[in-house]
C-alpha cells in the first residue's frame, strides 16, 4: 500500500514508554506497562484463577453427585459454592476478557499501546491483589459463604461471623476499581488512538463491543463498588444499611443495579471474539455490521433498567414486576439481531469448521438455549416458579459457560497464533471441543429438569427424591468430563507453544489489523499502517478491486 | 459408612410442572406455552445451523465468496417478529401476574402466618392462636392467604405444585406484598423447601403443606389448641425434668408448659403428629427422635440445637415426654392452664376455629400463642431474640 504512515498517535516513532530494561525479562512481569504483556498478565491470573474455581466447581458436584451425601460439610459447600461464583465472575471471565482487550485492542486499531499505559498495569495489579486478598480469607478462619450475591442479612456478622465477608468486600472492591480504570483506559484508547482514517463505525466489532463494555463498566462498577463500602461499614463499624433494621432489599437493589449490566460487561467481548471468527472462518463479511453493533449499544442502555428481574419473587408491586418483566423482555430482541446476523454470515460461505469455528457454532446454540430460557424468565410468573431452583443455574451456566466461555474458546484458538506465533493443535483442539460439547451439556441440561421437579439451588445436599439422584450423578459425571476438556485444552497450549506450527503473520487470511504484524507482535506493534477506509482493511489491501470501501452496502 | 441422613420424602413429587392448585395451574400453562414457542424457535435456528453446515462447507483452494454485507429487510423482519413474539409474553406475563397473586383485601387478615427462622419454620394461625412447625395444615376448598415474614435472613417459602415461591424479608411485615395464596385443589401432602440460600442447613429446610378437609382441619385444630397434660408415666416424668433442667424451653415451646414459650426453635406441642423430623432431616418416629436428641448435629450438621449429652433414662425420657400424638395424648389432669399472653386468642375473625367443640373436649381454649406477633399482620416480625452465630453453634466447626 504506497498510503500507509506511521502511527503512534502523538508520540514519534521512537519514544520509548516505558524505562530501559523494564520491556523484557523478569522484571517485565512486574514493570511492563506494554498493552501485551499486561494483557498476558491478566490472561495467566485469569487461567490460574479459572483452575481454582474449576476445582471448586468440581467439589460441588461431587457433594452432589449422590443424595443425602457427607463429604462435605454443609459450611465447606456454602464457602465453595460463593467462591466458585466470585472466582469465575471477577477473577476469570472479567480478567480473560480484559486482558484480551488489552492485548487485541490497540493491534486492532493499529496503535501502539493503550491511552494510559501506566494506569493500564495498575488497573493489573489491583485485580490480580483483590484476588489474592479474596483467596487470603481461607487462611484467617474461612472464606466468604453467603453466596457471590452475599444477601444481608446472612452477610452480616449476626450470622456471617467469620472474617471470609470482609475479605470479600475488600476484594472485590480492589479488583473493581482496577476494573473502572480498565473501562477508563479502553474507551479513551479507542476514541483517540484509532489509525489515520478508521472511524469509529469501521473498528472491528471486537473493539465495538469492547467499547460499549466499557462504558458499561464504568457506569455499573460503582455501584458495586459502592454498595461495598456500605456492607463493610455495617460489617466493621456496626451500620445499619441492610440488616432489619435498615431494608435487606436495598443491597438487593444496589447489587442488581451493578449485576445484571455485569451479564452483559461479560457477554458483549464474548460477542465480539464471535464476531472476529465467525466472518473469517465463513469466509464473508459480517451480515449486517451496522446492526449487530447498534444492538449492542440498544443492549447497552437496556442492561440498565432490568435489574429487578433477579428480585420478582422479593415482593415488589405488580406494577414494577410488570415493567422489568417487559423490560427485561426487550433485551432479548437485540441479542435475537445479533445471533441472526451471525447465522446469516455463515450462510452461503465457505465455512472452515476448524476448532475455533466448531466453537462458535456450538456457542450459538448453547447460547440460544440460555437466551431461551432467559425470555422465560421474564415471563414473571415462571420466574415465580423457576427462579433459585435448579433451572437458573442451568440457565445462566448456558450463557455464561456454553456462551460467554465457549465464544472466548473460539477467541482463544483464533489469536494464540497472534500471541504466540505458533498454531495451537487441531487434533488436540478436536478432543478439546467435543469433550466440552458433552461435558458442558451433560453437566446442565439435565439441571433444567432438576430444577423443574423442585430442586432448589445452593443446597449442600438433598433427599432422595425420584430421578434427583440419578439427574444428580449425570451432572456430576458430566463436569468430570468438562474437567477433562479443560485439561486437554492446558495440554494443547504447553504442547503447542513449543512445538505447534508456524504461524506466520496472518495464518487465517483474515482482515483485520491485527493481523498484519509479525506474529507475536513486534514491542511497538506496527511500524506503519495502512490508511483504513473500511471496516476490513486488510481486505481492501489482498483484495484492490473488491475493496469494502468501493462498495456500496449498507 | 452407611449415610447418617436418611432418605426422605421419597414417595412425593415436588415439579412446579404438576399442578395441584388453580394458581400453579396459571402458572404451568403459561410455562408450557412460552416454553413451546421458544423450543420452536429454538428447532429453526438448530436448524438453519444444520442446513448451512450440510450445505456451505468450504474445501481448501476454494475461492472466496462474493461479499454480503447485509440485507436490510431481513433485519427488521428478525428484529420485529421477536418484538411482537415477547410482547406477546409480556402481556401474557402481566396478566398471570395479576391473576396468580391476586391482591389482598383492605385490611384483610392472613389465614396464615409463616415466619421463615434458621432452618425451620414457624406457623401461626391468627383466628384461632393456634402454633405449629415444619407443617402447614390448611383445609381444601378456598384459597388460604399466607402472611411469609422473616426471623433472622432472607427465606423463600416454595412449595412447587401450589404455586409461586415467595421470599421473606426479616423487618419487612407488609402483607400486601409478602404474601401467597394456598389453594389445594385436593387433600394431600404437598412438599417443598426453603429456596432462598439462608446459611448452613439450608439443604434442610424443607417444608410441607398438609391440605385437610374442612373437617379434619378443624378437628386438627382443636387438638393442637387443646393445652397437653401433665405426664403420666414415669418415664415421661422423667423426661419433663430433663426438658426443664436442660434449657430445652430457652428455646422450645411446649403447650400446657406454662414456661416453655420461645420461638427460637420449632413448638414441641403434638411433635408426634408430624411426618418428619428437623425440618425434612429424617422422618418422625419415636426412634428417630431419640436418634434425634442423642445427636441434634449429626444429622442437622450447623443448626443451632447442641448436643446435650443426655443420658440414656433422660434420652428415653424426653422421647417419651416430647412424642406425643393427639388423641393418644396424655389425658388431662387438674384445669387447663391459663393463656400463656395476656389477652389470649386474638380478636378472632370468624375463621376458622368453630367454638363447639366435640363433646368429649372438656376445653375448648386454646391455648394461646407463644409469640406476640400472631394475629396482627401489621405486629412487628417475630421478636424472637437472635440465634447465636453460626461459628457458636456446636459442631459450627465440623
Amino acid at each position: 500500500m504506497s498510503d500507509s504512515i506511521l502511527v503512534g498517535g502523538s508520540l514519534p516513532h521512537d519514544t520509548p514508554i516505558s524505562e530501559p530494561g523494564e520491556d523484557s525479562g523478569l522484571l517485565s512481569w512486574v514493570a511492563s506497562v506494554d498493552h501485551k504483556q499486561i494483557g498476558l498478565l491478566y490472561i495467566y491470573t485469569a487461567l490460574f484463577f479459572f483452575i481454582v474455581g474449576g476445582v471448586e466447581a468440581l467439589l460441588i458436584r461431587l457433594q452432589l453427585a449422590v443424595p443425602n451425601n457427607t463429604l462435605l460439610s454443609p459450611q465447606a459447600f456454602n464457602q465453595l459454592f460463593t467462591m466458585h461464583g466470585t472466582t469465575m465472575i471477577f477473577f476469570v471471565v472479567m480478567p480473560i476478557e480484559i486482558g484480551l482487550g488489552n492485548y487485541l485492542i490497540p493491534l486492532m486499531i493499529g496503535a501502539r499501546d493503550m491511552a494510559f499505559p501506566r494506569v493500564n498495569a495498575f488497573g493489573f495489579w489491583m485485580l490480580l491483589f483483590g484476588g489474592i486478598i479474596l483467596y487470603y480469607s481461607t487462611i484467617t478462619g474461612g472464606a466468604p459463604d453467603a453466596g457471590w450475591f452475599s444477601y444481608p442479612p446472612l452477610a452480616l456478622p449476626a450470622y456471617s461471623s467469620s472474617t471470609g465477608v470482609d475479605y470479600f468486600a475488600i476484594g472485590l472492591l480492589l479488583s473493581g476499581i482496577g476494573t473502572v480504570t480498565a473501562g477508563i483506559n479502553f474507551i479513551v484508547t479507542i476514541i483517540t488512538m484509532r489509525a489515520p482514517g478508521m472511524k469509529i463505525t469501521e473498528v472491528p466489532l471486537f473493539v465495538w463491543m469492547m467499547f460499549v463494555t466499557s462504558f458499561l463498566i464504568v457506569f455499573a462498577l460503582p455501584a458495586l463498588n459502592a454498595a461495598l463500602i456500605m456492607l463493610l461499614v455495617d460489617r466493621l463499624l456496626n451500620g445499619h444499611f441492610f440488616g432489619p433494621e435498615g431494608s435487606p432489599v436495598l443491597w438487593q437493589h444496589f447489587f442488581w443495579a451493578f449485576g445484571h449490566p455485569e451479564v452483559y460487561i461479560m457477554a458483549l467481548p464474548g460477542f465480539g471474539m464471535i464476531s472476529e471468527v465467525i466472518p473469517v472462518m465463513s469466509r464473508k463479511p459480517i451480515f449486517g455490521y451496522r446492526f449487530v453493533y447498534f444492538s449492542s449499544i440498544a443492549i447497552g442502555f437496556l442492561s440498565f433498567g432490568v435489574w429487578a428481574h433477579h428480585m420478582f419473587a422479593v415482593g415488589l408491586w405488580n406494577s414494577a414486576l410488570i415493567a422489568f418483566g417487559a423490560s427485561s423482555m426487550l433485551i432479548a430482541v437485540p441479542t435475537g439481531v445479533k445471533i441472526f446476523n451471525w447465522i446469516a454470515t455463515m450462510h452461503g460461505g465457505k465455512l472452515r469448521l476448524n476448532t475455533a469455528m466448531l466453537f462458535c457454532i456450538a456457542f450459538l446454540i448453547q447460547f440460544t438455549i440460555g437466551g431461551m430460557s432467559g425470555v422465560m424468565f421474564a415471563v414473571v410468573p415462571i420466574d415465580w416458579a423457576t427462579t433459585d431452583s435448579y433451572f437458573v443455574v442451568a440457565h445462566f451456566h448456558y450463557v455464561l459457560f456454553g456462551g460467554i466461555l465457549f465464544g472466548i474458546m473460539a477467541g482463544a484458538y483464533y489469536w494464540f497464533p497472534k500471541m504466540s506465533g505458533r498454531m495451537l493443535s487441531e487434533r488436540w483442539g478436536r478432543w478439546n471441543f467435543w469433550l466440552m460439547v458433552i461435558g458442558f451439556n451433560g453437566t446442565f441440561f439435565v439441571q433444567h429438569v432438576l430444577g423443574l421437579i423442585g430442586m432448589p439451588r445452593r443446597v449442600a445436599s438433598y433427599p432422595d427424591l425420584p430421578w434427583w439422584g440419578a439427574l444428580n450423578m449425570i451432572s456430576t459425571v458430566g463436569a468430570f468430563i468438562l474437567g477433562l476438556s479443560i485439561l486437554v485444552f492446558l495440554v494443547n497450549v504447553v504442547i503447542s507453544v513449543r512445538h505447534g506450527a508456524e504461524a506466520g503473520n496472518d495464518p487465517w487470511d483474515a482482515w483485520t489489523l491485527e493481523w498484519l504484524t509479525t506474529s507475536p507482535p513486534p514491542h511497538h506493534n506496527f511500524s506503519r499502517v495502512p490508511r483504513v477506509r473500511s471496516s476490513r482493511p486488510l481486505w481492501d489491501i489482498k483484495n484492490p478491486d473488491l475493496a469494502d470501501w468501493k462498495v456500496d452496502h449498507d | 459408612m452407611p449415610a447418617p441422613w436418611f432418605p426422605l420424602l421419597a414417595s412425593s413429587v415436588t415439579s412446579p410442572l404438576d399442578p395441584a392448585s388453580p394458581q400453579a395451574g396459571q402458572v404451568s400453562g403459561v410455562f408450557i406455552l412460552t416454553g413451546a414457542v421458544m423450543t420452536v424457535i429454538l428447532a429453526l435456528v438448530c436448524f438453519w445451523i444444520g442446513y448451512i453446515l450440510l450445505r456451505f462447507r468450504g474445501r481448501p483452494g476454494d475461492a472466496d465468496p462474493t461479499p454480503v454485507y447485509g440485507n436490510k429487510k431481513l433485519e427488521y423482519t428478525w428484529t420485529f417478529l421477536p418484538l411482537a413474539i415477547v410482547t406477546w409474553f409480556a402481556i401474557l406475563g402481566a396478566q398471570v401476574t395479576i391473576s396468580a397473586r391476586p391482591k389482598t383485601a383492605a385490611g384483610q387478615r392472613p389465614d396464615v402466618v409463616v415466619i421463615g427462622h434458621q432452618w425451620w419454620w414457624e406457623i401461626h394461625y391468627p383466628a384461632s392462636g393456634v402454633v405449629t412447625a415444619n407443617e402447614v395444615h390448611v383445609p381444601v376448598g378456598r384459597p388460604i392467604l399466607v402472611s411469609l415474614q422473616a426471623a433472622d435472613v432472607i427465606h423463600d417459602f416454595w412449595v412447587p405444585q401450589l404455586g409461586p415461591k415467595h421470599d421473606m424479608i426479616p423487618g419487612d411485615v407488609n402483607l400486601d406484598l409478602n404474601h401467597i395464596w394456598l389453594e389445594p385443589r385436593e387433600p394431600a401432602v404437598y412438599d417443598g423447601a426453603c429456596a432462598e440460600f439462608c446459611g448452613n442447613s439450608h439443604a434442610w429446610m424443607r417444608i410441607r403443606v398438609v391440605a385437610q378437609t374442612q373437617a379434619d382441619f378443624d378437628a386438627w385444630q382443636r387438638t393442637l389448641g387443646q393445652p397437653l397434660a401433665a405426664p403420666s408415666t414415669a418415664a415421661a416424668e422423667v423426661g419433663m425434668k430433663a426438658f426443664e433442667t436442660n434449657t430445652c424451653r430457652n428455646c422450645h415451646a411446649l403447650a400446657g408448659l406454662p414456661a416453655a414459650t420461645a420461638n427460637v426453635g420449632p413448638d414441641l406441642t403434638n411433635l408426634g403428629d408430624r411426618s418428619t423430623l428437623g425440618a425434612g432431616v429424617l422422618p418422625n418416629s419415636k426412634e428417630n427422635l431419640a436418634k434425634w436428641l442423642a445427636d441434634p448435629q449429626r444429622y442437622k450438621p450447623g443448626c443451632y440445637m447442641p448436643d446435650f449429652h443426655l443420658s440414656a433414662a433422660d434420652l428415653q425420657g424426653l422421647t417419651e415426654y416430647l412424642w406425643r400424638k393427639s388423641g393418644e395424648g396424655l389425658p388431662l389432669q387438674g384445669a387447663a392452664p391459663p393463656p400463656m399472653v395476656p389477652g389470649g386468642v386474638p380478636s378472632a375473625t370468624p375463621w376458622p376455629m368453630q367454638p363447639s367443640g366435640p363433646p368429649s373436649d372438656p376445653s375448648p381454649t386454646p391455648a394461646a400463642p407463644p409469640s406476640s406477633v400472631v394475629g396482627s399482620p401489621a405486629a412487628p416480625p417475630s421478636t424472637s431474640p437472635a440465634p447465636a452465630p453460626p461459628s457458636a453453634a456446636p459442631g459450627g466447626s465440623r
